[in-house]
């Protein structure tokens, strides 16, 4: 690792992962280089000039840290850094208030970073429908060279990651944890695949847990990286809100996604969408409001089968609400082996899908 | 003066013959039992001592030796009391030798003389049978139930005195005769019935068709929809038990002691559904001497496991041998038993912590990592296991005031055992009682009659749904089982689709 990083690794360590102090030594010393090198005297010094400073914590930190060690540790686990001030710091992220001196990176195409950036965030126990929508537009974002960003979290997050795999515009996670502890569990493989073809990002060091309250802080993060957010499902107060509230703050552009009045994660995205955010059906209204020439889309015509009576009954019942297989029976008047061998033809025709359970929608 | 009386000892579901040798000689006053007698064999000298003289017997003033072989068996229980009781008499010169020698004895004796019923009389009786005896006597509490074995006359009696008038011929006491005798077409009486639920009409079929091949089921549901209620009326869809199968039900529920206040032959199909809080030992089998456990209490019949995530993992995961091949082997220090324990499996659980996770009125409670956790609780080889895996709802409000449910379990049971006949026929080559659902593999695939047309269609799923081997397998089975509810030796197409919606791989994955 260069020297000008190792300083900044140091200098982050050492003023216990305080970032309004990181800075302020650097302003007050000139550099980063000249603050983690500076002395003992002007150090107290300092302490006049900078609140709640103090040089003896930050002298013995220094000295108790080998930097040799610690990066090469780093380097050994394939993480990298980012350094406020260097080219390769995001740009975006450098014109937010707080943007945080210090980033650790893992993955093959860091060069992502750079790109273009949305955010596709809600919430974590989202239903088939959020995951779906989700992943639909992050895939369609991803065709048009877009990156996705999110929180590698449960839900909404992992399906938007899913949908910006194999597409040229990949996708990047932030994280609340350090870069090797993996949460949530479920998500490990994921996580490696998103190393292979995009950017895992964090704010914190190795180790560090995925506490409660390092989220609010990542989530600035993903706004900060981005051109615009879109909030897919999202309780009244909820992670995916916050995100959007940063946006705001940041100057970005706010999507939201609706959802059926019966379901209680629409109301983060109402409640967005009552405040002015734009309203969301289909990827081509977020490059549209973005100015982007989009591809023409080929409408995926699916030249499907015809379907006979029994099946076709059977399909009239169902619509973009699951529906319960009981339901169907009951409205169909069939016998439920019947229905049953009806709507495994129907899914296989692609006309429908199953919803965890024995629930139905169209697909 | 040396005697010998007889009697019979149980070890898990067998039962040993042990000769009582009574021994007087002159001596100081003592009765000492040899031959690895337990506490209870040991206490055994009280109550016989007492039960002879309040009989009106004199107990003889000599030394009494009892010896119980084979003495190399440690003894246990009561079960001895009558056999020395009697046996003491006879050397003391006041019975009939040569007659107490054709019979077995089998009772406990109280102070006052009179005689208690034991656990596992249709054992004893049994054993007495195959060991050439003429005849069993018992405490008229087990009389009917060990009346079940034929040849062997089963001599009801009160208490001591009246079985040693019997052996001396003072008194005659006919034989208990099996009252099933003149009516072999008893069919069992369950108090529940199909019928008494409302709509779950899939969940009833899925029910019909585990029942129809014996596949394992496993239900999920929140709180309410019905799940214990639908497992508690699957053994009233069920073929009546053989009489073997009868037979075996009611020695493993003698032995359990269950069968006291019955009249005979257990008719009905178990149906045991432990709490989740039971032990391993208490599933299993276990104990001292082994006792059977819950699988084997449900053998021939059906074992329930409501709230499947609460049972502790070490318990669970015991069930997958003797799910495989039907019997288990219970050891300990002194002695093993196997026990058999052929049950169909059917499990319940709530999709979540709370369960309203996909209840349309109710909200979840339940954060993200909680389900998670809950949900890891069953392993992925457990889930395995289950042929059929359903989701029951909830019915909404206004269908619980719908009228009761159409069918009864008459119906179905017919059609369940059409489709059960059909599989007896198939696989009567290779060997007794095969299902759909038990036959492996490799003979399923000769046996499976599958059209082309059917067999391009399972391509198609196969990709579809990416199906592992064991997947693949079980639709196989099920849809097997579903040609044979609809009478049809071909699988067809039709069969194979709706065997796909029971499968519901990722029930269990509501949060990714």
């Amino acid at each position: 690792m260069e020297k000008s990083l190792q300083y900044a690794l140091g200098l982050r360590v050492a003023s216990g992962h305080n970032n309004r102090l990181f800075f302020q030594l650097v302003k007050t010393f000139g550099s980063i280089e000249e603050a983690w090198k500076a002395k003992t005297v002007p150090l107290e010094k300092a302490c006049k000039v900078i609140e709640g400073f103090n040089a003896k914590k930050f002298i013995d930190a220094r000295n108790n840290l080998d930097l040799e060690e610690l990066s090469a540790g780093l380097e050994k686990s394939g993480i990298g850094i980012l350094v406020v001030g260097t080219p390769q710091y995001p740009e975006l992220l450098a014109t937010i208030p707080d943007s945080p001196p210090v980033l650790f990176v893992r993955g093959k195409y860091l060069d992502k970073i750079n790109n273009l950036c949305v955010g596709v965030v809600g919430a974590r126990r989202a239903t088939g429908y959020g995951r779906d929508v989700a992943e639909g537009i992050a895939s369609e974002l991803g065709k048009q060279n877009i990156t996705v960003v999110s929180g590698l979290a449960r839900g909404i997050d992992t399906a938007s990651h899913k949908g910006a795999l194999s597409t040229p515009g990949g996708t990047i996670a932030v994280l609340g944890c350090g870069l090797d502890v993996c949460y949530p569990p479920e998500n490990r493989k994921l996580a490696h695949q998103i190393a292979d073809e995009g950017v895992l990002i964090s704010e914190y060091m190795p180790k560090t847990p995925p506490l409660a309250y390092n989220f609010p802080a990542r989530n600035r993060i993903i706004s900060g990286l981005c051109e615009a957010i879109v909030v897919v499902e999202a309780n009244e107060r909820s992670g995916a809100l916050i995100t959007a509230e940063f946006a705001l703050e940041h100057g970005r552009e706010v999507f939201a996604v609706p959802g059926s009045v019966r379901n209680a994660l629409s109301k983060g995205p109402h409640k967005l969408l009552r405040e002015g955010a734009s309203l969301v059906e289909t990827a081509q209204d977020i490059l549209l409001e973005l100015g982007i020439l989009a591809e023409p889309v080929k409408e995926h015509v699916d030249l499907k089968s015809s379907l006979d009576k029994d099946e076709q009954a059977i399909f009239n019942l169902i619509e973009h609400e699951p529906i319960h297989i009981e339901d169907i029976i009951g409205g169909s008047g069939y016998s439920p082996a019947h229905v049953s061998g009806i709507l495994t033809m129907l899914e296989l025709k692609g006309y429908l899908q199953k919803d965890e359970g024995n629930f139905f929608l169209r697909a | 003066m040396l005697a010998r009386t007889y009697s019979v000892a149980l070890a898990g579901l067998e039962g040993y013959l042990v000769e009582s040798q009574v021994h007087i000689v002159s001596g100081l006053p003592a009765l000492t039992v040899v031959g690895l007698p337990d506490a209870s064999v040991k206490e055994a000298r009280e109550r016989v001592r007492s039960g002879l003289i309040n009989s009106g017997f004199e107990f003889p003033k000599k030394r009494i030796t009892v010896n119980l072989a084979p003495a190399d068996i440690k003894k246990e229980g009561s079960a001895f009391d009558l056999a020395i009781g009697l046996g003491i008499l006879a050397a003391a010169g006041s019975l009939d030798k040569e007659r107490l020698a054709k019979y077995i004895s089998f009772a406990e004796l109280s102070l006052d003389g009179t005689c208690r019923a034991l656990n596992g009389a249709l054992l004893a009786a049994e054993s007495a049978k195959k060991h050439g005896f003429e005849g069993m006597i018992v405490s008229t509490g087990n009389a009917r139930e060990a009346a079940i074995i034929k040849g062997i006359d089963i001599i009801a009696i009160d208490s001591l005195a009246e079985a040693a008038a019997f052996l001396n011929s003072k008194i005659d006491i006919s034989p208990t005769l099996d009252c099933r005798d003149g009516d072999e077409g008893q069919r069992p009486v369950y108090e529940v019935d199909f019928i008494d639920v409302k709509g779950q009409s899939h969940a009833k079929r899925a029910l019909e068709i585990a029942a129809a091949g014996g596949h394992n089921c496993l239900m999920v549901g929140s709180p309410g929809a019905g799940k214990s209620m639908l497992a508690k009326r699957l053994p009233t869809i069920l073929p009546d038990l053989s009489r073997n199968e009868a037979i075996e039900v009611t020695k493993i529920h003698s032995v359990a002691g269950l069968t006291m206040d019955r009249a005979s032959l257990v008719l009905t199909r178990p149906f045991r559904s432990p709490h989740h809080t039971i032990s391993y030992s208490g599933l299993a089998g276990g104990g001292a001497n082994p006792r059977p456990g819950e699988i084997t209490l449900s053998h021939n019949g059906v074992l329930f496991l409501d709230e499947l995530p609460e049972f502790a993992r070490n318990v669970i995961e015991l069930l997958r041998q003797p799910l495989e091949s039907g019997e288990i082997t219970i050891t300990r220090a002194a002695s093993s038993a196997k026990f058999p324990c052929r049950f169909m499996l059917v499990a319940a659980m709530n999709p979540c912590p709370c369960g309203f996770i996909k209840d349309p009125i109710r909200p979840c409670i339940c954060s993200g990592s909680d389900i998670h956790r809950y949900q890891r609780k069953i392993s992925g080889p457990l889930l395995d296991r289950f042929d059929i895996k359903i989701e029951v709802p909830r019915l909404k409000t206004q269908e619980l005031f719908l009228k009761d449910g159409v069918e009864g379990s008459g119906q179905i049971k017919d059609r369940v055992c059409a489709a059960r006949l059909r599989q007896h026929e198939r696989f009567k080559t290779l060997g007794a009682d095969l299902l759909n659902s038990t036959i492996a593999a490799r003979d399923l695939r000769k046996y499976l009659f599958i059209k082309p047309d059917a067999s391009k269609f399972l391509e198609q799923l196969t990709e579809k749904y990416s199906l592992s081997g064991r997947a693949f397998d079980r639709i196989l089975r099920v849809s097997r089982t579903i040609a044979d509810l609809g009478s049809s030796p071909y699988i067809q197409t039709s069969h194979l689709a709706e065997a796909v919606q029971y499968r519901n791989e990722f029930l269990l994955q509501l949060t990714y």
